[in-house]
């Protein structure tokens, strides 16, 4: 007859060769994956990792899809002369992003900054904090973000040991980006991604955005953001670009505008802009300019910069010089 | 607390760890606080109408025991009406209401009485039908009172069934909180290799398709009928994988230290007839119903009408049970009308399946019985997704008319769903048709064991979704 201790002791010995097996599986695929990974040449993810790895523009947007599909390169090069890239990311929101500015910010200075905000961007949302798994591939090379990453939760320092867990959902797309089968996805233009459609509903809907609470962790990293980019001599311009539909005031909107004329940033809204709500033929969809749309939007956007760079130069960069610019009218 | 978060995961090692490191008489006391913790991690002051309960079933028991003759009666209904109570305001309160609103509004006057603002104890149709099982056992003589208060809380609190089951009888498992489990590899092992497998079902396969059944589902009006068809098909694999993903882990747990729950689960979608289904499908609660309220209604043992009625009634109690809206009685109603139709027709369906050759060539027979009852089944889990009737409805005009392109939303998601279908189908058509035959859990050499929980692993650390949130079954 077997004792109990003997039952525990093989227990122990299957468990810790289990273990092994389990530890050595997935440091191997893991990093056949991660290898896979930092060799796309194409999509979402090779965008975000030449945002972190590589970029070295003058000029970076910062948002969401509507950052991504609002903001043209071209556009901003041709007015400014200055290089233009746009690491804005479909589904990713003001903390993804500020881990990515952190991450650039280490490497070097850009000039201008131009942060695409919604206008419900510093609401709490529990997927906002899901999101930042879009962020895990670089986790183990950047020490700058992991304070970012680790407020998903408590236990993700320790789920990120294994090698496989950051690229959980994305083996597809990898393989996808490296065998460059999706041909649509070499449409980028530094980072934009041109939308080419029109709004369905051309009807005018009213949103009253949701009123959740504010989010601490992001008026934190706003408010390190513009700290940073103040010291550092970086034009920091945080932006609402156009939906087409009338939102109200939101808190988020009302927490930039204080922010701005209290912290010495700038904060321009074009949410309700008239030229836009009454052009639907420049909207893919509610929330999304076409490439027509967003031509026009980034010659805006372009022209302000210029007006701003002409009457303030950034080294005058002061309490003058704080603006806030409604367009509704 | 989450089955399918790292809470959890400390939680059993811990729990587990010191049971078996506890002596024999101390084990109940660590079980019952282990288990007071886990339900409190949700909501902790709902533990209050847990412990209302048990106290009243607890001394039901004990006097139904005592008593003789027509007082039983009484402390059996007193005690059905206690659970049933707290069941019908937690769950059915609103709902009446809201019904009797309407109602009163179609007649021209106002309802005064107050809509409450409450939301419904995790688990709380499960516990409760848990513990009325004790009270009506002891009633009927098969089980005697429980007079350790501890263990008798325990019955009902056990963590590893206590908010989606499966739903105990106490001859089975309260005799078990007296044994002495002592570790047993063999017995251990089998235990995690099914909370292994439960996670995947949950992780790989239900979150998987949740993520597209939801973007249909929640957005129903947008889509067209071959979307909500593949929404439809998918949604029968996700609330299988869910709820038999929950219950391999809730079995695997308590197999752990020694404890042996009921099988909930037994490939329903194999079954070849809507009466096999339900003897496959949520076994632990069909098998409550059959015990405990269709027996009672005379079962079969009736007038042919009346045979038909239990069938049906029991049945809408049943979708009743799932939840308070008319979605769920009328896909319980569906279940019993499919069980009833079946009877009437079985002669016609025989000679039509020889008039037709079906019979004679076994595996296409089978074949179809599976498509045939699956279908079925899919047309009942449209009421049991929809989140109104008239939105089920809608499903259902499109779905027959099935026009317009697939939404595909995220190839890539997409491919993981189709993936997590087929491999769950190879499975189990494994264990269905060639058990012996193909084992790898199970299989005489340990490396092929070990390869095959590391391949499991693997899998759910690619492909699993990790914040897919709670079981569809705790609301229940």
């Amino acid at each position: 007859m077997i004792s109990s201790t003997d039952r525990c002791l093989r227990f122990g010995q299957n468990a810790i060769i289990l273990i092994l097996l389990i530890i050595l599986t997935d440091q191997v695929i893991g990093r056949i994956i991660r290898h896979f990974y930092f060799t796309q040449e194409s999509g979402l993810y090779y965008r975000t990792t030449f945002a972190i790895d590589s970029t070295n523009a003058d000029i970076l947007v910062f948002g969401s899809s509507r950052a991504n599909h609002h903001y043209v390169p071209e556009v901003f090069e041709d007015s400014l002369g200055l290089s233009f890239y746009n690491s804005g990311r479909d589904g990713n929101f003001l903390l993804f992003n500020y881990a990515v500015f952190k991450s650039i910010v280490r490497r070097y200075t850009p000039k201008i900054l131009l942060f695409d905000v919604n206008p419900d961007e510093l609401n709490y949302e529990k997927t906002d904090y899901e999101r930042l798994s879009a962020l895990f591939p670089y986790y183990k090379n950047h020490n700058e973000i992991r304070s970012t990453v680790e407020l998903k939760s408590p236990f993700e320092k320790y789920k990120l040991i294994s090698e496989i867990y950051p690229f959980n959902s994305s083996l597809i797309t990898i393989i996808i980006g490296n065998l460059e089968l999706n041909k649509s996805r070499k449409t980028d233009k530094k980072g934009y991604v041109p939308l080419e459609n029109q709004i369905k509903d051309p009807l005018l809907h009213k949103i009253e955005p949701p009123k959740n609470s504010i989010d601490e962790n992001k008026m934190n990293a706003i408010s390190d953001i513009i700290k940073y980019c103040n010291t550092n001599n970086i034009r920091l311009i945080f932006i609402q670009s156009p939906m087409f539909a009338i939102v109200g005031k939101t808190t988020s909107s009302e927490y930039f505008e204080k922010v701005a004329w209290e912290k010495k940033a700038i904060f321009w809204n074009f949410i309700n802009d008239q030229e836009f709500l009454h052009n639907p033929e420049y909207f893919q969809d509610q929330d999304h300019l076409n490439d027509k749309g967003a031509i026009l939007f980034s010659k805006l956007v372009a022209q302000k910069i210029n007006d701003l760079q002409t009457f303030h130069p950034l080294t005058l960069i002061g309490s003058k010089e704080m603006e806030t610019t409604s367009s509704t009218k | 607390m989450l089955f399918n978060s790292i809470h959890f995961i400390l939680f059993f090692v811990v729990v587990t760890t010191l049971y078996f490191t506890l002596p024999h008489r101390f084990r109940w006391f660590l079980l019952l606080a282990s288990s007071c913790y886990f339900y409190m991690v949700f909501i902790p002051i709902y533990i209050l109408i847990l412990i209302f309960t048990i106290i009243i079933d607890y001394y039901a028991g004990i006097w139904l025991e005592k008593t003789e003759g027509n007082k039983r009666k009484y402390f059996l209904m007193a005690s059905i009406v206690a659970n049933i109570g707290v069941l019908a305001l937690f769950k059915y309160y609103n709902f009446l209401n809201n019904n009797l609103s309407d109602l009163m509004n179609s007649i021209g006057y106002n309802n005064i009485i107050p809509h409450l603002n409450i939301i419904l104890p995790i688990g709380l149709s499960f516990h409760t039908f848990q513990a009325m099982s004790y009270t009506i056992e002891v009633y009927r003589g098969h089980q005697k009172a429980e007079h350790n208060f501890g263990i008798y809380a325990l019955y009902v609190m056990f963590y590893p069934q206590l908010v989606a089951g499966p739903i105990e009888r106490p001859y089975n498992l309260i005799h078990q909180f007296y044994e002495k489990h002592y570790f047993e590899y063999e017995r251990v092992v089998e235990g995690l290799k099914l909370m292994l497998w439960g996670f995947f079902m949950k992780l790989v396969i239900a979150d998987r398709l949740a993520i597209y059944v939801n973007a249909v589902y929640n957005n129903s009006s947008q889509h067209n009928g071959l979307t909500l068809l593949v929404a439809t098909v998918f949604f029968a694999f996700q609330i299988y994988c869910d709820f038999a993903g929950y219950s391999n882990i809730a079995i695997g747990a308590a197999k752990v230290m020694g404890f042996n729950l009921m099988t909930n689960f037994n490939r329903p979608y194999f079954s070849g007839s809507i009466s096999e289904f339900w003897k496959r499908w949520h076994i632990s609660l069909s098998s409550w119903f059959r015990d405990y309220l269709y027996i009672s209604l005379g079962g079969n043992r009736v007038s042919i009408p009346r045979w038909y009625f239990n069938l049906i009634c029991v049945f809408v109690i049943s979708g009743l049970w799932h939840g308070a809206n008319w979605t769920f009685i009328i896909w319980g109603a569906l279940n019993g009308l499919y069980l009833v139709f079946a009877i009437i027709t079985e002669t016609l369906r025989k000679k039509l399946n020889h008039f037709l050759f079906i019979d004679r060539i076994t595996w296409l027979h089978t074949f179809f019985k599976i498509f045939i009852t699956f279908l079925l089944a899919c047309f009942a889990w449209v009421f049991f997704r929809a989140g109104s009737l008239n939105e089920a409805i809608e499903v259902l005009n499109k779905i027959f008319i099935l026009k317009g392109p697939l939404f595909i939303g995220s190839p890539a998601f997409l491919i993981y769903s189709l993936f997590g279908i087929l491999f769950l189908l190879m499975v189990e058509l494994k264990t269905e048709y060639l058990n012996s035959k193909l084992s790898f859990f199970h299989h005489r050499r340990s490396w092929v064991r070990k390869f095959s929980y590391t391949f499991i692993l693997i899998l759910i650390l690619l492909f699993g979704v990790f914040d897919g949130g709670q079981f569809i079954y705790f609301q229940f």
